[in-house]
């Protein structure tokens, strides 16, 4: 037997046990429940919700492209790390909050939550269509990395169609069959198969290669003084651009709209404990850099086509001894990527149901709004895996790209919450600029002010035009009651 | 202000302290490569002991939290 026969098999039965735990997981519970599937009946404990958070966070993003930004960029990819430990911060105080008044109104996503307190069904609409553009690209880049994954460690023998075809294909049947509990439950075991192999991983790689960790980065330290460091001369990025980077993330991570939806899948208290030791999975995030940083001075960059190769690469020609290892390690990369696949699929599925569809049509009956849902997780699915194959661009753009508009939602959320006169329409003229100008400077400009991030430059506008338009325009009487009724829960 | 509200705003506040330690300018303190600590570069350092104070912090708030409940 061939090594990549038995990697094979190793893969195939970790499909097989993803496939099996994410259709177990709705047994048992209604399949006919619209609550159920969107929001697994609010009833999630600290420990699914903790692993659902962080294997949503830990993408293959994360696993291949967080080495690659190590190994190509050096500190810039403790950006990584810090966007992480930082982002979930602000749920602490705006989570509970979402929970409470979600539970109360029945809301099951961000455009419900939005819609209610500005009393429009337009802003609805619009963030439900700002979220599906957000969830693509990014489904995008999770389904390119399991097809990588299997490509490479089959040595060719899977085309790259096919591997994102099976693996892409499980997830879209166990998120359409058992709604947010089969991404949770899936995401248990996903997550702590991928955080075993990663240290295990990164471990193997900073002793064979260099015989420990300080004296790796000592290495690397002496072949270029700056590639530890942010902002100086030899160094991958700009203080502005870090910084603004940071903050950036702060103020977007929670506004993606899947996670937003996660508010309302427990409860207040469990909210408040899950930011306290998300941390803790921040550090795990570790030894996947480590592997980045391994493969510095090794590896030259002229052998592999784009830095998001570097652990696959790492693995084909330095973990050569076993085949069952080798498989081991593409289960777990593919682990990181379905586990965040399977929330934003399902996210994306109830954004198109409840926030574009129901809204535009409000009469729909719930049990045909569910299977609205259902069918949407196999279109938004097909749309994302067309895009995979057939479309191409740098791993780690696209997903920053689509970062940049997510955080124009954050005044609409904070304003709904804390300030009573902000009015619909200074939402959506702010929201609609904000993205205009995000887009123009992350696509179309040559460089943005002081290397700021673009979504930075975006906020700003959006800001200041929903606090101008806030003072020019008045509410309506309902938009009054509710925005009491928000800004006192 | 009622007490919950107070509670949110030093959390806010506390937020804004760990954000700060982790961008320019005062990530400059941090952002050098000397000494190595654990093996690690100083610049790596100073992120896990901001993360681990952010661990700690919150879950000082959370006990804030439970008394008050």
């Amino acid at each position: 037997m061939e090594k990549w026969h038995i990697a094979l098999v190793a893969i195939s039965i970790y499909l097989v046990l993803a496939f099996l735990i994410g259709i177990m997981a709705g047994k048992g519970k209604s399949f006919f429940s619209l609550s159920e599937y969107a929001v697994g009946d609010r009833s999630f404990n600290l420990f699914v919700m903790w692993f659902l958070m962080g294997g949503t966070i830990f993408s293959a993003f994360a696993f291949l492209g967080g080495p690659g930004w190590a190994y190509s960029k050096g500190a810039a990819s403790f950006y990584i790390l810090v966007y992480c430990t930082l982002g979930l911060m602000p749920w602490y105080v705006i989570g509970p909050k979402v929970a409470k008044i979600g539970k109360k109104n029945n809301y099951i996503t961000m455009g419900d939550f939005l819609g209610d307190r500005f009393q429009s069904k337009l802003l609805t609409i619009i963030v439900g269509i700002v979220a599906i553009l957000a969830f693509i690209p990014y489904l995008t880049l999770q389904i390119k990395g399991m097809a990588y994954i299997f490509n490479v460690l089959t040595y060719d023998n899977i085309p790259y169609w096919f591997g994102a075809f099976i693996s892409f294909g499980i997830v879209v049947i166990y998120v359409a069959t058992s709604g947010v509990r089969g991404a949770a439950w899936s995401d248990v075991f996903q997550a702590i198969l991928m955080l075993v192999i990663a240290w295990i991983l990164g471990m193997y790689f900073v002793q064979k290669l260099h015989g420990g960790i300080g004296n790796m980065f000592e290495t690397i330290n002496n072949s270029n003084n700056d590639f530890l460091l942010i902002g100086e001369e030899g160094s991958a990025m700009s203080k502005a651009r870090y910084s603004s980077n940071i903050i950036i993330s702060m103020i977007g991570f929670v506004m993606w709209p899947h996670l937003f939806t996660k508010s309302y899948t427990t409860t207040e208290k469990r909210i408040k404990t899950t930011v306290a030791v998300y941390p803790i999975f921040a550090l795990f995030l570790l030894p996947v850099l480590f592997i980045g940083f391994s493969g510095y001075g090794i590896v030259s960059s002229d052998q592999i086509e784009n830095s998001g190769q570097i652990l696959p690469y790492l693995i084909t020609n330095y973990l050569t001894e076993s085949g069952l290892l080798y498989g081991i390690v593409g289960a777990g990369a593919l682990a990181a990527a379905m586990s965040s696949s399977d929330a934003i699929t399902h996210g994306a599925s109830v954004s198109f149901g409840r926030d574009i569809c129901k809204a535009i049509y409000s009469k729909i009956p719930e049990n045909i709004e569910l299977w609205i849902m259902r069918g949407a997780v196999f279109g938004v699915g097909a749309i994302a895996y067309l895009i995979a194959i057939f479309g191409s661009e740098g791993l780690i753009q696209l997903l920053l790209g689509a970062y940049g508009p997510i955080a124009q939602l954050a005044p609409a959320v904070y304003a709904s919450l804390f300030f009573r006169k902000v009015s619909a329409i200074s939402i959506i003229i702010g929201l609609i600029l904000g993205v205009c100008i995000t887009i123009y400077y992350q696509y179309f400009a040559e460089s943005t002010l002081y290397d700021l991030h673009a979504g930075l430059i975006g906020l700003a506008f959006n800001v200041t035009a929903v606090f101008i338009f806030s003072c020019m325009c008045s509410q309506s009487d309902s938009e009054i009651v509710k925005a009491k009724e928000f800004n006192e829960i | 202000m009622k007490r919950k509200d107070t509670i949110n705003l030093y959390f806010f506040l506390f937020s804004l302290f760990i954000l700060a330690l982790l961008i320019f300018p005062i990530y400059s303190i941090g952002n050098r490569v000397d000494p190595f600590i654990f093996g690690m570069p100083f610049s790596l350092f100073w992120i896990i002991v901001c993360i681990l104070m952010q661990f700690v912090g919150i879950l000082f708030f959370l006990f804030i939290d439970k008394e008050e409940s």
